[in-house]
C-alpha cells in the first residue's frame, strides 16, 4: 500500500488489501481492553494469555486481539472467541490454561466461565444469545469488540473510510440534505438537529475562510462513559465523521476536546490521528479532493462546565471555562469568533454510517422524532451494567429489564435517573415511557448524554437531589448570582432536610429558588440545575415529607436520621466491628455481646459492612435493614445451648 | 466610535417606541430612556459581563409568536429590529426580587445591596446569611485588565468557592494603586487610604510611596505608577517632576 | 497517624503607612449574621486560595520565588517548545508541567508568564479554576476516589471517609510526610465498576471497604492482619 493514499480509488484498493491482510487466523481471541476491564485486570489477563500461547507454540494459529470496550463492563475481564462466538466472563490469569486447552485444542467450552441468566442460572454460550447483547442494536458500536483501535488497517479492513471516499465524491450541498433528511439529533444532550446546525455554520459568513468543527468529548455527566468507549474502541470512525463534516460545512480545522480524566482515550485518539495523517486522510488535499483539514486534541482540566459549548471554546482559546450568553449562535460566531460547528462524539460517529447507508436506512431505526440508535450507560442497581446501544423508542422497562436483566439482587426498582445532573429521576409508574428525546423531556427529565442510573430502595431520593445540587454548585463557573448563590442556598436547605431539620417553608423556598435558577441563569448548567430537585419533589414527594415531618429516611442513608445497632441475640462476639470502628464506639469482648455506644457513633456504617454474621441493623423510624449473614462458623453468644 | 457605525432601529419598550443602534447592548438604551433597571455589574467603560442578573427583562423577538417571551439580562442582549421588551412584568419583578434576596444573603452588611433590594421591595431575605462584602461582579478585575492594563487582580476558583484576589493571594506586585477598582466597585468594598506620603489599598496588600510635585509639594500619584507609565511611553526622566496639568500655587 | 499538612500561618502585612485603623463599616448590620454552614456530606477538595481578598480572609505574606534550576529550566523548555509560544495552549502547557513535576511550581508559572507574555493573573486564574491542576505540591502517591453518581450510590462517600480517617487528611490535602495525596473527582468514566479508586493512575474497580483498607495499608507500609486478609 503506497502512503499517503492520494485518490479515492486507491483508498478502495487499500481497503481490499487490508481486508486480505487482516484475514483472521484459525482462532482469534477478542480481549476487551477498555478502561472498565483494565480496572478489573484485563492487562494482566492479556499478558498471561499471550505468554501461554507463545509457550504452547500456538502463535501462528491463535491471535489475541486487544479491542476497545465491549460494553459489558460488569462481567470483565471478558473475551469472545472466533469462530465459535463463545463469550467468557470475569476471567483471571489462572483461567487461561483452561481456555486454551478446552476451547482452542478441543473445540469445547469451559462451562464455569460462561454467562448465566440471573434468576434461572441457565448458561448462555454465545455472545449473540446473551440478552444483554441480543436486545441491542449495535451500529455505532458494531466494531467495538472486533478491531484493534490502535491499528488503522484493522478499521480499513472492516470498510473504514469508504464513507469518506463516497462523501468526497458528493457535492457538499447534497451531503447536507442527506444529514438533514436523516434527522440526526445531537447525542450530547441537547438533541438539536445536527443538519440544521451544519447548515447554519455552512452559510455563516467567514471572511477569512476559516470555519471550525469541534468534537465535544468532555462527557462530564457522572455515570456516562459512552463517548469514552467510542473513542477508545473505534477512534477512526469519529475522525471519519469529522472529516465528512468538514467537507460538508467547509471547515478547515478540527478540535477534539477530551476531558482530562480519560487518559486512555487521549492516547488512542492521538495515535489514530497520527495514523490518519500518515495515510493521507487528514492534511491537505485529502484523497485528491480540495479538502484540507486537520484535527488537534485539547485536554480538559477537570471542569464539568467545559462541556457547555461556549465554555469549551473558551477553554480551547486558553481561557477559563466561563460560558457566555448565546444570543448569537456559536455556529455563526464561536471559537475565536469564527463559525464553529460543535457536535458530540456519538453524533460524529453516526455520520459515516448515514453517508454510507443512506438517510432512509437511518430513519428506519428509532422513532419519527428521534431516528437511529442511542448508546446508554446503564449502570447502578441493575443486574447487567454496562454500555448498551438500543434503537430510539425502546421503553424504559425493556431497557432495564430485557437488556439490563432487572434489578440487582432481586430488589425493588425505585427510580431511573437519566440525563445526568441536568436530568431528572423517573419512577416506576413511568417505566413504559419510550426512550426518545421528547418523551423524556416532557416527563421532566431529559435524555442527556445517555446516562441511565438505576436506583433501588436503598437509594434516598432526597440525598440524590442533594448530591446533584452540591455537584453542580461545585462545578458551576460561578459567574452568575442565580446559579452560584442559588445552588449554594439550595444545597444548604437540602442539608437541613437530610439532617432532619427541614421545614415545609423551606420546601416552598426550594421551589422558588429552583425557578429563578432555571429561568434567570446564564447558561444551560444553571438552566437545568434544578431538574434533579424538581423531579424528585414531583415524583418522590413522600420521601421529602418523611424527612421533614417524621425525620425518617426510608432508604436508610441520611446519617442524622439513621441508627445502627448490634442485635444482641445474633452477635457472635467475633470482634471485627469493634476493631474496625473508627471511633472505638463498640464495647465488647470474647463471648460477650458487643454494644454500640450511640454517643460515639458517627454513622459511618463500617460495622454494618464488616459484620459477616448478620448481627448489625440500621433503622430509621419503622424502616430497618439487617446486615447479610455470609459466615456461619461462629454461633450467637446468646444462643440457647 | 463603534455605536455610530450601527444602523438605528426601532424597538418597543413597555409599549413605547425607542430608537437605538442595532446590535448595541439593550441596557444602556433602557437606562438612557430613563427606566430604572437595577444593575450592579454593568459599567459602560467595560464589556458587559452578565453576572449580577438584576437587569433581567422579558423579550420577544421579531418573527416570534406574540405570547412567546424569553427572560434575559439586558446588559448583553443586542438591540434587534422589531424587538419588544417588557421591563416590569410580574415574572421579571419576581425574579429580580429573588436575585436581590440572594445578594442580600451573601452581603447582608452592604449598604448598596440593601438599598438596591429595598428599591425592589425586598426588606429581608429568607435565605441563609453569610458575611461577604464582595458580590463577585468582577468590575474591578475587568477594569484593571481591560482599561488600566495592570492585570493585578483576578477571579480565582469557581462555583460556590469563587473569589477575587491577587495572584497566589499575596500582596500584589503589579498593582499601581490607580484607584480605578475602588472607583468602579458597586458595593464599595475596596478601600483606598491616602496620606501625605503613602497610598494604601489594603485589599490587595499594596502600600505605595507617593510622588510629590516639585513645584507644589503635594503628592499626586504613586511613584511606581508613574515609573510604569514613563517606561511604557518612553518619557524623559523629569517628565513627572510635576503633576501633568498642574496649576501653580501662588 | 500522619498529621494534617499545616498551612503557614499568615502574618499581617507590614505597612509603611501609619493608617492602621480599618474604616468602620458604613451602617450597622440589622441582625447578626448566622453561623457558617455545616460541612457538606460530600467530600470536597480544600483549596486555601479561593476566599482570599474577601473580607475576613487575610492575604498571605509575600513569597520569595526561587529561580528555576538548570534541570527545571530544561524540562520547561521542552514543554514550551512542544506547544509553541501561543497563549491559547496555556492549559495544555500547565497540564504537561503538572504531569512532569506532580504539581505546578510557582517559579515555573512565573517563567511561563514571562516567556508567553501573559499576566500571571491569567495563569493563576486557570490554575485555580481547573480542578486537575494543583498549586500545592502533591504526595508521592496520588489517590483519586470517584464520587460520580453511580459511585455515590454504591458507597463512595464511605470510602472517602475511610481513607480520610486512615491517612489523617481531608480530600484535597497531602500528608505531612508527602507520601499521600487524596483527591476526589466527579467521574472517571468506568461507572459499571463503581466505586472506583485510582491510585498512581492504576484503576481499582468494585472497591470494597476491605479492599480499600488493604490498599491504603499497603501504601503506608502497615502490615495487613490475618482477619483482614480473609
Amino acid at each position: 500500500m503506497q502512503l499517503p493514499i492520494r485518490t479515492r480509488d486507491r483508498l478502495l484498493a487499500a481497503v481490499e488489501e487490508a481486508r486480505k491482510r487482516k484475514a483472521p487466523p484459525e482462532h482469534v481471541i477478542y480481549l476487551c481492553a477498555g478502561t472498565g476491564c483494565r480496572a478489573s485486570g484485563a492487562m494482566d489477563l492479556a499478558g498471561a494469555m499471550k505468554a501461554e500461547i507463545e509457550g504452547k507454540g500456538l502463535g501462528k494459529r491463535v491471535l489475541v486481539k486487544l479491542t476497545g470496550c465491549h460494553g459489558f463492563c460488569e462481567k470483565g475481564p471478558l473475551v469472545v472467541h472466533h469462530p465459535s462466538g463463545v463469550f467468557y466472563q470475569t476471567l483471571k490469569p489462572g483461567d487461561v490454561k483452561d481456555i486454551l486447552e478446552t476451547t482452542i485444542d478441543r473445540g469445547d467450552v469451559v462451562e464455569r466461565l460462561l454467562y448465566r441468566r440471573p434468576g434461572t442460572g441457565e448458561i448462555v454460550r454465545l455472545e449473540k444469545d446473551i440478552p444483554f447483547y441480543a436486545n441491542q442494536k449495535r451500529i455505532v458500536f458494531d466494531l467495538n469488540g472486533r478491531i484493534d483501535p490502535f491499528d488503522i488497517d484493522d478499521y480499513l479492513a472492516h470498510g473504514g473510510y469508504v464513507a469518506l471516499a463516497k462523501a468526497l465524491a458528493t457535492e457538499p450541498g447534497k451531503l447536507l440534505e442527506e444529514v438533514k433528511k436523516a434527522n440526526l439529533r445531537g447525542r450530547g444532550g441537547g438533541g438539536f438537529p445536527a443538519g440544521r446546525k451544519w447548515e447554519e455554520c455552512r452559510s455563516a459568513p467567514a471572511p477569512e475562510g476559516i470555519r471550525y468543527v469541534i468534537c465535544n468529548a468532555d462527557e462530564g455527566d457522572p455515570g456516562a462513559f459512552m463517548d469514552r468507549s467510542v473513542i477508545e474502541g473505534n477512534p477512526h470512525r469519529v475522525i471519519e465523521g469529522m472529516v465528512i463534516g468538514a467537507w460538508t460545512i467547509g471547515a478547515t480545522d478540527g478540535y477534539v476536546y477530551i476531558r482530562h480524566e480519560y487518559p486512555l482515550a487521549v492516547e488512542t485518539l492521538a495515535k489514530a490521528i497520527e495514523e490518519a495523517r500518515r495515510y493521507g486522510l487528514l492534511g491537505s488535499d485529502i484523497l485528491g479532493s480540495s479538502l484540507s483539514f486537520d484535527i488537534k486534541i485539547n485536554r480538559g482540566g477537570g471542569a464539568f462546565v467545559c462541556g457547555e459549548s461556549t465554555a469549551l471554546m473558551a477553554s480551547i482559546e486558553g481561557e477559563v471555562g466561563e460560558p457566555r450568553a448565546k444570543h448569537i449562535h456559536t455556529a455563526v460566531q464561536g471559537l475565536y469568533n469564527r463559525p464553529t460547528n460543535l457536535n458530540n462524539v456519538e453524533t460524529w460517529a453516526n455520520v459515516p454510517l448515514i453517508v454510507e447507508r443512506g438517510a432512509g436506512w437511518f430513519t428506519s431505526i428509532g422513532t419519527k422524532g428521534s431516528s437511529g440508535t442511542k448508546i446508554f450507560s446503564l449502570v447502578g442497581k441493575v443486574a447487567n451494567t454496562g454500555l448498551v446501544e438500543v434503537p430510539m423508542g425502546i421503553s424504559l422497562r425493556s431497557l432495564i429489564y430485557d437488556v439490563g436483566g432487572g434489578i440487582l439482587g432481586g430488589k425493588e426498582f425505585k427510580a431511573v435517573q437519566t440525563g445526568g445532573p441536568s436530568g431528572g429521576a423517573l419512577p416506576s409508574s413511568l417505566l413504559d415511557l419510550p426512550v426518545d428525546f421528547d418523551s423524556l423531556t416532557r416527563a421532566g427529565s431529559m435524555m442527556g448524554s445517555g446516562g441511565a442510573i438505576v436506583m433501588d430502595e436503598a437509594t434516598c431520593m432526597v440525598d440524590v437531589a442533594r448530591y446533584f445540587t452540591k455537584f453542580l454548585e461545585d462545578e458551576s463557573c460561578g459567574k452568575c448570582v442565580t446559579c452560584r448563590e442559588g445552588l449554594r442556598q439550595m444545597g444548604w436547605i437540602l442539608d437541613d432536610v437530610c439532617a432532619g431539620k427541614g421545614t415545609r417553608g423551606q420546601l416552598e423556598l426550594l421551589g422558588d429558588l429552583g425557578e429563578v435558577v432555571k429561568e434567570a441563569s446564564l447558561c444551560a448548567l444553571g438552566g437545568t440545575a434544578a431538574n434533579p430537585l424538581l423531579s424528585t419533589i414531583k415524583y418522590f414527594g413522600e420521601e421529602y415529607e418523611e424527612h421533614i415531618g417524621e425525620k425518617v429516611c426510608r432508604a436508610l442513608v441520611c446519617k442524622e436520621l439513621i441508627r445502627y445497632e448490634i442485635l444482641e441475640d445474633r452477635c457472635t462476639a467475633c470482634g471485627i466491628c469493634r476493631k474496625d470502628c473508627p471511633t472505638q464506639a463498640i464495647a465488647g469482648a470474647k463471648k460477650t455481646v458487643h454494644v454500640l455506644d450511640q454517643a460515639k457513633c458517627i454513622k459511618c456504617g463500617v460495622c454494618y459492612d464488616s459484620c459477616k454474621y448478620g448481627s448489625v441493623s440500621v433503622a430509621s423510624g419503622s424502616y430497618r435493614r439487617v446486615s447479610e449473614q455470609i459466615k456461619f462458623k461462629l454461633r450467637p453468644v446468646k444462643a440457647s445451648a | 466610535m463603534e455605536a455610530m457605525k450601527k444602523k438605528p432601529v426601532l424597538i418597543t419598550v413597555d409599549g413605547r417606541q425607542i430608537e437605538a443602534p442595532e446590535e448595541t447592548n439593550l441596557l444602556s438604551h433602557l437606562l438612557d430612556a430613563g427606566l430604572d433597571i437595577p444593575n450592579l455589574c454593568y459599567h459602560e467603560a467595560v464589556r458587559p459581563y452578565g453576572a449580577c442578573r438584576l437587569c433581567l427583562v422579558e423579550v420577544n423577538q421579531k418573527g416570534w409568536k406574540p405570547e412567546w417571551r424569553k427572560i434575559s439580562t439586558s446588559c448583553n442582549f443586542p438591540v434587534l429590529e422589531g424587538l419588544t421588551v417588557y421591563t416590569d412584568s410580574d415574572k421579571v419583578l419576581r425574579h429580580r426580587r429573588l436575585v436581590a434576596e440572594l445578594l442580600l444573603a451573601r452581603c447582608p452588611r452592604s449598604a448598596e445591596v440593601r438599598e438596591m433590594a429595598e428599591r425592589l421591595g425586598v426588606e429581608r431575605t429568607r435565605l441563609r446569611e453569610q458575611d461577604e462584602d464582595c458580590i463577585l461582579c468582577g468590575l474591578c478585575a475587568r477594569v484593571c485588565a481591560e482599561i488600566v492594563g495592570a492585570h493585578a487582580i483576578t477571579f480565582n476558583a469557581r462555583g460556590g468557592r469563587k473569589g477575587l484576589s491577587t495572584p497566589f493571594a499575596e500582596p500584589s506586585r503589579e498593582c499601581i494603586a490607580c484607584g480605578a477598582c475602588v472607583f468602579v466597585c458597586p458595593v464599595s468594598c475596596i478601600k483606598l487610604v491616602q496620606d501625605e506620603s503613602t497610598r494604601t489599598i489594603d485589599r490587595w496588600g499594596v502600600s505605595l510611596e507617593m510622588a510629590v510635585s516639585k513645584r507644589t509639594g503635594l503628592p499626586f500619584a504613586p511613584r511606581k505608577q508613574l515609573d510604569g507609565f514613563a517606561l511604557r511611553a518612553g518619557l524623559p526622566p523629569d517628565f513627572y517632576d510635576v503633576a501633568p496639568g498642574e496649576i501653580e500655587r501662588r | 497517624m500522619a498529621e494534617k499538612k499545616k498551612v503557614k500561618a499568615s502574618k499581617p502585612v507590614k505597612k509603611a503607612s501609619p493608617a492602621k485603623k480599618r474604616p468602620a463599616p458604613v451602617v450597622d448590620a440589622p441582625h447578626a449574621p448566622s453561623p457558617p454552614p455545616p460541612a457538606p456530606d460530600v467530600a470536597r477538595p480544600a483549596r486555601e486560595h479561593a476566599f482570599v481578598g474577601i473580607k475576613g480572609h487575610p492575604l498571605k505574606p509575600a513569597t520569595e520565588v526561587p529561580a528555576l534550576g538548570k534541570d527545571e529550566r530544561l524540562r520547561l523548555d521542552e514543554i514550551l517548545d512542544r506547544y509553541g509560544r501561543s497563549d491559547a495552549n496555556l492549559l495544555g502547557i500547565l497540564q504537561d508541567i503538572q504531569d512532569r513535576e506532580n504539581w505546578l511550581p510557582r517559579n515555573a508559572l512565573e517563567n511561563v508568564a514571562t516567556r508567553l507574555d501573559v499576566p500571571i493573573t491569567r495563569i493563576y486564574r486557570l490554575a485555580t479554576f481547573f480542578r486537575s491542576l494543583s498549586l500545592e505540591p502533591r504526595g508521592k502517591h496520588v489517590c483519586v476516589v470517584c464520587i460520580g453518581t453511580t459511585c455515590h450510590v454504591r458507597g463512595a462517600p464511605k470510602l472517602v471517609d475511610r481513607i480520610e480517617l486512615e491517612m489523617g487528611i481531608k480530600a484535597g490535602e497531602t500528608t505531612k510526610d508527602m507520601l499521600f495525596t487524596l483527591e476526589t473527582v466527579g467521574c472517571v468514566g468506568a461507572c459499571a465498576m463503581g466505586p472506583l479508586v485510582v491510585i498512581d493512575k492504576k484503576y481499582h474497580g468494585n472497591m470494597t471497604m476491605d479492599g480499600l483498607t488493604r490498599l491504603v495499608k499497603g501504601i503506608k507500609g502497615t502490615p495487613v492482619t490475618a482477619e483482614e486478609e480473609e
